[in-house]
């Protein structure tokens, strides 16, 4: 331990009197310009001799006692030390390990990067702490120059440090180095910056910022003071907190705030409502540090009774320019981005977010911090969808909100699916093809059940299924639902509609019949529905009705010899096939609609076993379909 | 996909009414009614797929049988074994098929539990002995002793297997006669439906039912009765018959 203390008390007199440092080009010196001087251990109580008379009086660096002798008084600068990080994770880590004693100041160096702390009296006791997070600490002379920190000396308060030649401080090897025999700038350190190539001081070496000028590269920064650190562009506690380490969403939130583009926002309140998650949206407008406004964001509030489905989290958080936040406090003044692991306290972030301004802390990867502002109030997720109102009580002009643009609605298509259904459910059939289908008709069975449902240049046939199976000629067809839906077989909707979407888009109705394929869209009426046997039902031939001459004059006699026979009219009552042939037509009406199992009912009622029983099936696999 | 059992069921319920008794096992099966879709798939001539429903609904027995009239011994002696008769299963392998070793093995596995299965176990092991190896001494020894026992077996049940297993072993090694005996022994007993079952064996067996009762003991005449006391006793025991012809 004792080794490196001993290289960091490596002073260089000659510095600052030597002309600016040459660059790393310029051929090294033959002798070594500068010589490390071991430094023995002083037994406390050590008295040095005092100054040589031709000597102006060493400066009290630090102030203290001999400090009202001074040329500066160190009271002039609040800040007795200060540290120096390369990264901003190390400061970060540093705070949050010494968060109890508050908020330091901030600051970015303009020169790397490195992130400057500025402690005061009463954060002092971190200053130990900063070698252990890879930091460098400073403390202030009675100039306000920033010098190495010693931990062996005395006390970092700085009344009680020593006064120069004091054992422990840097100005004392200077003394006994050049004792008697070199100027005042040379004897006391001046320019503690940059450090020495010593192996300590090895790790603040860092790297010139890539735009910096050329110069920049090869001269080192010149010798920090506090009060320049201090004009250094703040840093925010918010900005530091955004280098936190990254992990995957905690499981189990309960209510998380998603701050979103009006696209996407619409997109992740559909599939809120589409998993039950109830929501709000807020319009809001985001802020970025130039002070440029965007008013096309939306903040939703995403609420579960439970905890909000982790993919639904995830999928907030992956979207481009999306950020899924968990907020710190009930108006969220502090949103924090869900994958951030904070080493600090919620309330810190608190307490240093400026009042009135709504801060988002955002992983450092996804670019500068930014703040959001409000433009309205919160309102259901389900308002976004919503018509205008048009009663009487609904003024337009009264509740002007400001609507983000929300993107052009997406087409929906017919697509061929690998799983898509393949079974046929009726046919769909052309103009041209009614005579094909008449002559194929005719001589099979099906021609007593099936029904055909005319429209405009395509007509549906339909059956129970199988016996469509052998009809070779038309458009297989499936019956979606929700009614008298049908796709063509093998394709599905893309993006798939859910049934009540697919209810409102395609305005699907009681009486009519809706048939997509890939080269059309029909719809057909339900009142049009005729059995199949129509297509080829012959005119009616012209009876010849009434009686001859002969046949009249002999009821007559007839009626004259015998008595009329009282026989009451028969009531005109349904015949059997009547009856048959009317369930049939209603069953497949239902049929068509989609309402298998009533079909299934009336054709067992009409005694058409086998093909109710085919319906119930039907039935049976669309409601396993729907579960 | 998984359809609404309710539905499935009242759709076969019309299968069956419209006489579609496959479609209608089809439904059931679907709907979880195994044993209703094993009735149904035996209705329908599917032996297979009705022993798979009687074995998932855990009749192994039933679909041991549906395995036997589908022609497939080896898989109804597993059923067998299954529903805890290795007795039944030896017996199939035995006389079905050529496995004797395996027939051997659930002989020795069996534990009988009266003198009925001890028997039994004992006329499997002789005749998988007597196949495999061809001596039939042992086997011709217990089978003429199966008369004089049979009447002392109970229940009636068990007398009914025993005639059945022993007519069985004397046709598979051609003594016809010892299986007249038993059959005989069987009438005389008293085990329901040995009348018939004596008509038929005789008639697949020697060509001729001339002399076998016509109905039950009970019923018979005094001359079927002098008939049935003395069947062929004399000269069957004394040399074997090799065809109906002889007798």
């Amino acid at each position: 331990m004792t080794t490196p203390r001993r290289r960091r008390r490596k002073i260089f007199p000659s510095l600052l009197s030597t002309p600016p440092p040459t660059p790393p080009a310029a051929p090294p010196p033959a002798a070594p310009r500068f010589r490390a001087v071991p430094v023995p251990a002083d037994p406390p109580g050590r008295v040095h001799p005092p100054a040589p008379p031709d000597g102006p009086p060493d400066d009290p660096p630090y102030g203290g006692p001999g400090a009202a002798s001074g040329a500066e008084p160190s009271q002039a600068t609040p800040w007795p030390a200060a540290a120096r990080f390369p990264v901003p994770r190390a400061a970060l880590g540093h705070l949050a390990a010494t968060a109890d004693l508050g908020v330091p100041e901030l600051r970015r160096s303009p020169y790397d990067g490195s992130v400057w702390v500025l402690l005061d009296a009463a954060h002092l006791a971190a200053l130990p702490l900063v070698a252990a997070y890879g930091g460098t600490a400073f403390q202030s002379d009675g100039d306000g120059r920033l010098w190495p920190y010693d931990p062996s000396g005395p006390a970092t308060d700085a009344s009680a440090r020593p006064t120069a030649g004091t054992p422990g401080t840097p100005g004392t090897h200077e003394t006994h180095e050049t004792h008697g025999h070199e100027t005042r700038e040379s004897r006391v350190p001046r320019l503690p910056w940059p450090p020495p190539s010593s192996a300590p001081a090895a790790a603040l070496r860092i790297p010139w910022r890539a735009g910096a000028p050329e110069h920049a590269r090869h001269e080192p920064p010149p010798a920090p003071r506090t009060a320049d650190v201090a004009g250094w562009e703040t840093l925010p506690l918010a900005e530091l907190a955004a280098h936190s380490p990254v992990g995957a969403p905690p499981p189990g939130l309960r209510e998380i705030s998603v701050l979103a583009p009006g696209a996407l926002a619409r997109w992740l309140l559909r599939r809120c409502l589409a998993a039950g998650v109830p929501a709000t949206f807020t319009p809001v407008e985001r802020l970025d540090g130039a002070g440029r406004t965007d008013p096309g964001w939306l903040l939703l509030r995403l609420g579960a009774a439970g905890a909000v489905p982790q993919g639904l989290v995830e999928a907030c958080g992956r979207l481009p320019g999306t950020v899924a936040c968990r907020a710190a406090d009930p108006d969220g003044r502090v949103l924090v981005d869900l994958g951030l692991r904070l080493p600090l306290d919620d309330a810190v972030l608190l307490d240093d977010a400026p009042p009135g301004r709504h801060v988002v802390v955002e992983r450092a990867a996804a670019g500068p911090p930014w703040q959001w502002r409000p433009l309205g109030e919160a309102a259901a997720a389900e308002l976004l969808d919503a018509g205008p109102l048009l009663g009487p009580a609904a003024a337009p002009a009264a509740v002007p909100v400001p609507v983000p643009p929300l993107g052009p609605p997406l087409p929906v298509r017919l697509v061929a699916g690998a799983r898509a259904p393949r079974r046929v459910d009726a046919v769909l059939v052309a103009d041209a093809e009614l005579d094909g289908l008449r002559r194929f008709l005719r001589c099979r069975p099906l021609h007593e059940t099936a029904v055909v449902a005319f429209g405009p240049g395509r007509h549906l046939v339909t059956e129970p299924p199988g016996l469509l199976q052998a009809l070779p000629f038309g458009v297989p067809v499936y019956q979606a639902g929700p009614g008298a839906l049908y796709l063509e077989s093998g394709c599905v909707l893309n993006p798939p509609l859910p049934a009540p979407a697919r209810d409102e888009v395609l305005g699907l109705g009681p009486d009519v019949i809706k048939v997509l394929c890939r080269d059309g869209a029909w719809q057909l009426r339900v009142a049009d529905v005729r059995p199949a046997w129509q297509l080829w039902m012959p005119a009616a031939p012209a009876f010849e009705s009434g009686l001859s001459y002969p046949a009249q004059e002999l009821l007559d006699r007839l009626a004259d010899a015998l008595p009329a026979p009282e026989s009451p009219a028969p009531p005109a009552v349904r015949t059997t096939e009547t009856e048959r042939a009317r369930l049939n037509q209603e069953a497949m009406e239902h049929s068509l609609r989609g309402d298998y199992r009533r079909a299934a009912e009336l054709l067992e009622q009409a005694g058409h076993f086998q093909r109710a029983a085919q319906m119930y099936e039907r039935a049976a696999g669309e409601l396993g379909e729907a579960r | 996909m998984i359809r609404d059992p309710a539905l499935l069921q009242r759709a076969a319920l019309c299968y069956a009414q419209a006489g579609d008794h496959a479609r209608a096992a089809r439904c059931h099966e679907e709907a979880g009614h195994r044993l209703r879709a094993a009735e149904l798939w035996e209705q329908a001539g599917d032996l297979a797929r009705a022993a798979d429903c009687w074995l998932g609904a855990g009749r192994a027995r039933k679909a041991a049988e549906c395995l036997l009239r589908a022609d497939r011994p080896e898989a109804a002696a597993d059923c067998f074994e299954q529903a805890g008769d290795p007795l039944r299963a030896g017996w199939t392998l035995v006389t079905r098929t050529r496995s004797y070793a395996t027939a051997e093995q659930l002989f020795a596995a069996a534990r009988p539990a009266d003198a009925g299965e001890r028997l039994r176990r004992r006329l499997g092991r002789e005749l998988a002995a007597a196949l495999a190896y061809g001596g039939t001494a042992a086997l011709v020894t217990t089978l003429a002793g199966v008369p004089d026992r049979i009447g002392t077996l109970a229940p009636t049940r068990e007398r009914a297997v025993v005639e059945e297993w022993a007519v069985t072993a004397a046709d598979a090694i051609r003594r016809p006669d010892l299986g007249a005996l038993v059959l005989a022994a069987s009438y005389r007993a008293g085990v329901p439906g040995c009348a018939d079952r004596w008509r038929d064996w005789a008639a697949h067996a020697l060509g001729d039912t001339t002399g076998v009762p016509a109905g039950p003991a009970g019923a018979r005449t005094p001359a079927q009765r002098d008939a049935a006391e003395q069947p062929y006793a004399a000269p069957l025991t004394t040399a074997p018959l090799t065809g109906g012809h002889d007798t």
